[in-house]
C-alpha cells in the first residue's frame, strides 16, 4: 500500500511539533523516520497510526483518504516502543485479540496464529504471560500481534531501543526478514542513523518537524540534501570546515586553502565544506597536513589531521607508514565532499 | 596499652547491645501497650466468655463451660433471621455498590469539566458521620414528605413507604449502605484506574477495538487485583451492618423488627438484661463466617491470577 503525507501539520498549543510534510512512501517498503529526538518523528507515526488526529492536511492510504478515520478503521498493526502487551493474557491470547475483534472464526483464529508464530519464532511461547519473557521475546510477540491482522500498513516506534546491543542487530535483521516475507509496507521510527541505513529501503530524514530529505540510505549518504542530512549520518561525523569557494579552492576562514575535487561549485558566500573522513586519499600532488593523532581500526587507520588552524578525522591506509607527527600530502576524493551555504544549510 | 583498650571497646559493645536490645521494645511499648489492652485482652476474652454458661459479667460468675451459647444461638430464629438478612445484605451490597463504583470510576477516570466537583460529591460520604447522614436517609425515604418519592412521583409512581413496610425495608437499607460504601470504592478503583498505563487502551484501539469492548478485556482484567481488595473489604464491612441500621429505624430493627442483623442481635443480646456469653458466641460466629469467605476470596482470586482469565 502507498502512502501519502500532503502537507501534514501537526501543534500542540503554540508548538509545531510537525510542519508542513509531504512525502510519499511506496508500496511495499521498509522507511525508516529517521531524526533527533523531539523532532516530530513520534508525532508523525502517531498520525499515520490515527491515534493524534492532524491540524491540517491530508493523509492517503492508496486511493482512500484516511485522515479523519479513527485507528480501529485504518488497518495498521502498531508495535511500541514497550511492546504493550496485555500483561493479562498469554502470548496466545495476546495474538489472538485482534483477530477476535474482527470475528474471525476461531479454526482460522488458531492457524493464523500458529503461523504467524512460526514465523517470528515464538510457537514454543504460546502459553506464557507477557512477564516472563524476555525483551527481545516480547518485541517477536508485539510483531506478531499487529502482524496477524494483515495490516496494510506496519508501524514500529522505536522497536529495537529497549533492546540491548546483540539483541538489536538480531532483531533489526527479523523484522527486515519478517518485512521481506510479508511485504507489507512498513514504516519504522528511530533516531539512530546505522539502525536506519542498515535495514531501510528508504530513509525519511526529519529535523524541527520538518521533512530534511527523504530517499534511499545510500543516496541520502553519498549526496545529502543539506548540512543537517550530511551530519546526521555517517560514523565519523562529517568533518566541517568554515570558508569560502572560489575559482576551483576554498578558503579557509584561518587561512589555508584547500584544492576543490569540483572546481566548478563557486559559492561567494561564507559557506562549509563537508567532508567525510573516507574521501581523504594520501596524494604527493596533494595539500601537505600534519598528522596530529591515529588510531588503529582494523583494515584502517583513522588519523586527526591538522589543516592549518583546523582537525578533521580522516580514513588513511594502514600500508602508508605514517606516524604520528608526520606531515602527509593529502587530496580530496570528489565522493563525500559537499559545499553548504553556511547561513541556509542548503546544498551548493 | 593497646590490649585494654581493645577489651574496653569490646565491654563498651556488649553494653551498646544490650541496650539496644531494649531500645526498640521501648519504641514499640505505647502501640504494643494499645494493641494489648484494647485489642488483644478484649478478644481473647470474647473467646472465653462465649465458652461460659449463664456467665454473670458483675459478679464473673457461670455455671459451666461448654457449646451451651453456641447452642443457644444457632438454635435462635432471629440469630437465624439475623445471619440470612445479613447475608441477602451483602450480597446486594456489595455487587451493586462494585458496578456502580467502577462506572463512576471510569467516568472519573475521563478527563471531564468539573471533575474536582464531581470528585468532591463522591467522596463526600466518606467524611461524614454514618448515623447523622443515616438520620439524613430518613428523612429522604419518609413516605409523605421524603425526596425520594417526590422523585417516584414525577416518574407517577405511587409513594413507597420505604421505613414503613416490611417488603420495602431491606431495599431502603441496601440503598444506604451501597451509598456510604461506594466512595471507599470510588477512590481505591479510581487508583487502580490511574496506575493502568494507558498505553494498553491505545493499542487496544489500534487493535480495532473500542469503547465498552476495551473496557470489559482492557480495563476490568488490568483493574482485577483492586477489584479483588475493594470486594474483600466491602464484604468485612457489610457483613458487620448496623450503623446504617440503627439510625434509619429509630434503633429498631426493620419497622416490625424483620430487619435483624448479625451485629443487631448481638447489640441485643446485650441490652436489658445483658447475656454477655450468648453475645461472644455470637460474636465469634460471624467471625468464622467473614473469615471463611475471605479464604475463598482470595483462593478465587489467585486462581484468576494463576489463569489470567476473567
Amino acid at each position: 500500500m502507498q502512502v501519502d503525507l500532503v502537507h501534514v501539520t501537526k501543534r500542540f498549543g503554540g508548538a509545531t511539533a510537525v510542519d508542513d510534510f509531504t512525502a510519499t512512501l511506496a508500496d511495499g517498503q521498509l522507511v525508516a523516520l529517521l531524526g533527533p529526538s523531539g523532532c516530530g518523528k513520534s508525532t508523525l507515526l502517531n498520525m499515520l497510526a490515527g491515534i493524534l488526529p492532524v491540524t491540517s492536511g491530508r493523509i492517503r492510504f492508496d486511493k482512500d483518504d484516511v485522515t479523519h478515520w479513527p485507528p480501529e478503521r485504518r488497518g495498521v498493526g502498531l508495535v511500541f516502543q514497550n511492546y504493550a502487551l496485555y500483561p493479562h493474557m498469554t502470548v496466545a491470547q495476546n495474538i489472538s485479540f485482534p483477530l477476535e475483534i474482527k470475528k474471525t472464526p476461531k479454526p482460522e483464529r488458531e492457524k493464523k496464529i500458529g503461523e504467524i508464530a512460526a514465523m517470528v519464532h515464538v510457537e514454543e511461547l504460546l502459553n506464557r504471560r507477557p512477564d516472563e519473557l524476555s525483551g527481545g521475546q516480547q518485541q517477536r510477540v508485539a510483531i506478531a500481534r499487529a502482524l496477524v491482522k494483515q495490516p496494510r500498513l506496519l508501524l514500529l516506534d522505536e522497536p529495537l531501543s529497549n533492546l540491548d546491543a546483540r539483541l538489536r542487530l538480531e532483531m533489526r535483521e527479523e523484522i527486515r526478514r519478517v518485512q521481506r516475507e510479508t511485504g507489507v509496507t512498513t514504516v519504522f521510527v528511530t533516531h539512530d542513523q546505522e539502525e536506519a541505513m542498515s535495514i531501510s529501503d528508504q530513509i525519511v530524514l526529519m529535523r524541527d518537524g520538518k521533512l530534511q530529505q527523504c530517499d534511499p540510505a545510500q543516496t541520502l549518504y553519498h549526496n545529502p540534501a543539506n548540512r543537517f542530512a550530511a551530519e546526521f549520518l555517517g560514523n565519523p561525523p562529517i568533518n566541517q570546515l568554515h570558508g569560502k569557494a572560489s575559482s576551483g579552492r576554498f578558503k579557509l576562514s584561518c587561512g589555508a586553502e584547500i584544492p576543490l575535487p569540483n572546481p566548478a561549485t563557486d559559492s561567494g558566500r561564507p559557506a562549509i565544506m563537508a567532508v567525510r573522513a573516507e574521501a581523504f586519499a594520501i596524494d604527493d600532488g596533494g595539500f601537505p597536513c600534519k598528522v596530529s593523532e591515529l588510531f588503529e581500526i582494523g583494515k584502517e587507520e583513522m588519523a586527526s589531521l591538522k589543516i592549518g588552524g583546523e582537525t578533521v578525522r580522516a580514513y588513511l591506509p594502514l600500508e602508508g607508514g605514517i606516524r604520528k607527527g608526520d606531515t602527509v600530502r593529502v587530496k580530496l576524493k570528489p565522493r563525500g565532499v559537499f559545499l553548504f551555504d553556511e547561513e541556509t544549510g542548503e546544498r551548493i | 596499652m593497646s590490649k585494654r583498650g581493645d577489651l574496653e571497646r569490646q565491654t563498651d559493645y556488649t553494653q551498646t547491645s544490650r541496650l539496644s536490645k531494649i531500645e526498640p521494645l521501648l519504641y514499640l511499648a505505647p502501640f504494643m501497650i494499645g494493641i494489648l489492652v484494647f485489642t488483644l485482652y478484649p478478644v481473647v476474652n470474647v473467646v472465653v466468655i462465649s465458652f461460659m454458661e449463664d456467665y454473670n459479667y458483675l459478679t464473673r460468675a457461670f455455671s459451666r463451660l461448654g457449646l451451651g451459647n453456641y447452642i443457644n444461638v444457632l438454635s435462635n430464629k432471629y440469630f437465624i433471621q439475623a445471619l440470612s438478612n445479613t447475608f441477602i445484605y451483602v450480597l446486594l451490597v456489595v455487587p451493586i455498590a462494585t458496578v456502580i463504583a467502577l462506572a463512576v470510576a471510569n467516568t472519573l477516570n475521563q478527563k471531564l469539566k468539573l471533575a474536582g466537583l464531581f470528585q468532591t460529591a463522591y467522596f463526600l460520604p466518606m467524611v461524614t458521620s454514618v448515623t447523622a447522614v443515616g438520620l439524613a436517609w430518613r428523612f429522604m425515604f419518609n413516605e409523605r414528605l421524603g425526596i425520594i418519592n417526590f422523585f417516584l412521583s414525577l416518574l407517577r409512581i405511587d409513594p413507597v413507604g420505604w421505613l414503613t413496610k416490611a417488603e420495602w425495608s431491606m431495599p431502603a437499607l441496601v440503598i444506604y449502605g451501597i451509598w456510604n460504601i461506594l466512595p471507599f470504592t470510588i477512590i481505591l478503583l479510581l487508583a487502580g484506574l490511574q496506575s493502568v498505563n494507558p498505553m494498553f487502551y491505545t493499542a487496544a484501539r489500534v487493535d480495532g477495538s473500542k469503547g465498552l469492548r476495551i473496557f470489559f478485556r482492557i480495563t476490568v482484567p488490568l483493574l482485577a487485583p483492586t477489584i479483588m481488595l475493594t470486594t474483600i473489604v466491602n464484604t468485612i464491612s457489610s457483613f458487620k451492618v448496623f450503623n446504617e441500621l440503627f439510625p434509619l429505624f429509630k434503633g429498631q430493627a426493620g419497622p416490625f423488627y424483620n430487619l435483624y442483623t448479625v451485629v443487631y442481635f448481638i447489640y441485643e443480646q446485650m441490652a436489658g438484661k445483658p447475656r454477655l456469653g450468648r453475645a461472644a458466641s455470637a460474636a465469634l460466629v460471624l467471625f468464622a463466617v467473614i473469615f471463611i469467605l475471605t479464604m475463598l476470596q482470595l483462593l478465587i482470586q489467585r486462581r484468576w491470577n494463576r489463569s489470567g482469565r476473567m
